[in-house]
């Protein structure tokens, strides 16, 4: 048995594992049937949907307008990203963290005497093998585009600025090697962001914090002073994009090496066409220091293990289980509504109910906002950002604009569900008694003011930032986004109310479908989750890639289909006021 | 933006009517043919086993679900929650309300009374005067996802309780609470009768039937 010191004796895995019997008895153990059966359709799953998409990402890929803009992907945006995604999964922890086993394993075992570390290691084991998988998949596919881009492969003596020296450079498809550099200092990083991410789950604010502004820092620099992407994870694997995108980009060590010249590293924004002219050959040195730092990391994972709470950890598991229990019953909306933090502060923030009840509901929005304001802030921030991408949108080439703009809808769906909840709540008094002496349609139109009036103005500053900073000449180019933005806006509050008016899935959609890959009735059920989500992907993402080639037909085509959907919306929320 | 629900029926024959209602969904009966008859500053009691058919009596009767057999009406007019007379006239406490969860209990209940056209100093008073009443007054500021099940049923009886109406309808208005508080719920309801509005309401509390009701039914299990 354990001393209580954290090491793991015989015992203790010997108890685990009887613990792990005991838990498995109870679930009932799975037929040779049931487990064939599952990889069966697993690889059936991967053959017929996961193999076509890989296919479709790497010839949308090497497309060349879009292998333009990848190859256009400087180091330092890398290193930007992937920072942003660290303080992702940082700040993600305590919603959902990489240690989330089923409530009956946090009963049984995480809260039996035998050390956490060791009970608890097997979900943070699959959690990081997730992580790691998904960094091979991304970093496989776009590494891969790169080797498959047509072009000659050539290597080119390219002038250092004002400088004298020359090194060489790329063009063309890039080599292997860099692909392969790329792939494995990913999964090292991959390492780095499981631990980051166990830390979000079981450290103080001021970890948290700390960690967030040391990534933040780190990306931004490496953005902004290329001598910086040297010196910290984020950075390094900024480095090992350079030689994947083509060798158009530069490989800042390769850089310094060849002009000697180390101080013009660290100059604010590397030194103007210094930076973006260099490209140099292959360098596994930050592959092999990521894969270290995230090998080190790991020696973290035990102490982190032990000092995750009870409480804590079966509050995720209930919630996660009550969400995959919603989300297997078809219900969508319920499982967002499990994760959606609940007010804790901001209770003294008064609240005045006077003039148009419009004006209330919106003041009740606002006040609601602040007081959940980390989720409020991180929406309005998403918000911001999807507005940023369609402005940028505009600037880009028509083959590729579908790249920002179907991303930016679908993050503009997400976000401005936080400025939702006067919506929901309209809706919601539509199937109950009623409380509230106004129809439930006078509630939810009251309630997305506050949400249209989110989208409009913060997307809209985004919005305005992103066209200042595309490449899009002024008049008319800039008249199109900053026009065009608005409308996507409401388009995206009236799929929110027809989201949030859907109710219970209807049984007829529960019907077994026979095919002869077996019963395809989930696949009527994701369709039936998932409808509004693709409508903001074809009709809003869609529409804004056409919006800058046929303006006219854009707005008119989504008037159109807004005004359907909103006609549908209402459809839906009649037919829940309806007594049964 | 319409106004606030349409007119009262106070002003019509305060009654509500229930002659052979039944419900029967899908081929299962959920209440049998039931009559009720109950007058203006009247409460029913409806008693019954677990399963007997009284909650879905009591959803007939907030217009909440059509019943298969037999009539209901409120003041001569069909119970019907799209009828907004009827929405007007009739406040329930079926189950949960549909509860906004940025708002605390204080601004809730004004939010009611603001929808309902009672705004400013009215509004307040009349959340205070609830919450006193019912002893959440110390739980003002809480939102309603921090609140005991005991204090949560309190919470809910003064939603049902701060909108204007003529009918009342509760559901268990004694469930998840201690003999004191039990006594607090007896309290508004014989306050509600005094003002003259008729109340129906289900319990499996002897002591509250014996207190409040003026009459008793008791549904037979389908």
């Amino acid at each position: 048995m354990s001393t209580g010191t954290g090491r793991i004796s015989r015992d203790d895995r010997r108890i685990l594992r009887a613990g792990r019997a005991v838990l498995a008895a109870r679930d009932g153990r799975p037929r040779v049937a049931d487990v064939a059966f599952v990889v069966y359709a697993a690889l059936l799953v991967a053959l017929i949907v996961g193999a076509p998409l890989v296919r479709f990402a790497v010839l949308g890929l090497i497309e060349p307008d879009a292998a333009g803009v990848v190859a256009a992907v400087r180091p330092g945006a890398v290193a930007l990203l992937s920072a942003i995604a660290t303080i992702v999964v940082v700040l993600g922890g305590r919603t959902r963290g990489p240690v989330v086993p089923r409530p009956a394993a946090v009963q049984f075992l995480a809260d039996s005497p035998l050390p956490r570390r060791l009970t608890l290691r097997r979900p943070f084991v699959t959690s990081a093998l997730a992580l790691a998988g998904l960094s091979v998949l991304v970093a496989g596919v776009v590494g891969l585009s790169r080797l498959l881009v047509p072009g000659e492969r050539a290597t080119v003596s390219v002038g250092v600025a004002a400088d004298t020296a020359s090194v060489i450079g790329m063009t063309g498809p890039t080599v292997p090697a860099a692909v392969v550099a790329f792939v494995i200092g990913a999964v090292g990083f991959s390492l780095l962001l499981a631990v980051a991410w166990l830390l979000g789950q079981h450290g103080s604010r001021r970890t948290v914090a700390a960690v967030v502004i040391v990534a933040g820092a780190g990306g931004v620099l490496g953005l902004l002073v290329p001598g910086m992407l040297l010196l910290s994870p984020w950075g390094w694997l900024g480095l090992l994009w350079s030689p994947v995108a083509g060798g158009i980009e530069a490989m800042v060590l390769g850089g310094a090496l060849a002009t000697g010249d180390w101080a013009r590293l660290f100059t604010w924004g590397g030194g103007g066409g210094w930076f973006a002219s260099v490209g140099v050959p292959v360098s596994w040195w930050p592959a092999v220091a990521l894969v270290v730092l995230g090998a080190v990391s790991l020696l973290l994972v035990p102490r982190a293990l032990d000092g995750l709470r009870s409480g804590p950890l079966l509050d995720q598991a209930l919630r996660w289980q009550r969400v995959g229990m919603m989300l297997q019953s078809g219900d969508a909306s319920g499982a967002v509504g499990g994760l959606r933090a609940s007010p804790t502060s901001g209770r003294r923030v008064p609240l005045r109910m006077t003039g148009p009840f419009w004006l209330v509901v919106l003041r009740r929005s606002i006040v609601g906002a602040r007081r959940t304001p980390g989720r409020v802030a991180l929406g309005s921030l998403v918000l911001a950002a999807s507005g940023a991408s369609v402005g940028l949108s505009f600037g880009l080439p028509d083959g590729v604009r579908w790249m920002l703009a179907v991303p930016a809808a679908f993050l503009a769906y997400l976000a401005v569900g936080v400025w939702c909840d006067a919506v929901r709540h309209g809706v919601e008094s539509a199937g109950t008694p009623t409380l509230y002496g106004r129809s439930p349609r006078s509630l939810v139109l009251a309630g997305a003011v506050a949400p249209l009036l989110a989208a409009v103005v913060i997307g809209g500053i985004g919005d305005l930032l992103g066209v200042l900073a595309s490449a899009a000449p002024g008049g008319m180019a800039l008249l199109q986004p900053l026009g065009w933005w608005p409308l996507l806006a409401v388009w995206i509050v009236v799929l929110r109310t027809f989201d949030a008016a859907k109710g219970p899935l209807p049984i007829l959609l529960l019907m077994p479908v026979p095919t002869p890959f077996g019963d395809a009735s989930s696949l009527n059920v994701l369709l039936w989750q998932s409808d509004a989500i693709l409508l903001a992907l074809l009709v809003g993402g869609g529409l804004t890639a056409l919006a800058p080639v046929a303006p006219g037909a854009a707005v008119v085509l989504l008037v159109g289909v807004l005004v359907i959907v909103a006609a549908l919306g209402f459809a839906r929320l009649r037919k829940l006021s309806r007594p049964a | 933006m319409s106004g606030h629900e349409g007119e009262s029926v106070a002003a019509m024959q305060p009654l509500i009517e229930a002659d052979g209602v039944g419900a029967v969904i899908d081929g299962e009966t959920l209440l049998a043919p039931t009559d009720i008859r109950v007058e203006r500053g009247m409460a029913l009691a409806v008693r019954g086993r677990n399963g007997s058919g009284k909650t879905t009596l009591l959803r007939i009767l907030s217009g909440r679900l059509r019943p298969s057999s037999g009539t209901a009406t409120i003041g001569g007019r069909t119970i019907d929650d799209r009828d907004r007379t009827v929405r007007r006239s009739v406040s329930a406490l079926i189950g949960t309300p549909a509860y906004a969860p940025d708002l605390t209990l204080r601004e809730h209940l004004r939010y009611i009374s603001t929808t309902w056209g009672v705004t400013g100093q009215a509004a307040d008073d009349a959340a205070d005067e609830l919450l006193v009443a019912l002893r959440i007054d110390t739980l003002a500021r809480r939102f309603a996802t921090e609140l005991s099940s005991g204090q949560s049923q309190l919470f809910a009886l003064a939603t049902a309780l701060v909108r204007p109406f003529d009918v009342l309808v509760l559901d268990e208005p004694e469930q998840r609470l201690d003999a004191e508080r039990r006594g607090l719920v007896a309290d508004r309801i014989l306050l509600a009768k005094e003002r003259g509005a008729a109340i129906v309401f289900a319990s499996h509390d002897a002591g509250l039937v014996e207190r409040v009701a003026d009459e008793a039914i008791t549904v037979e299990a389908p």
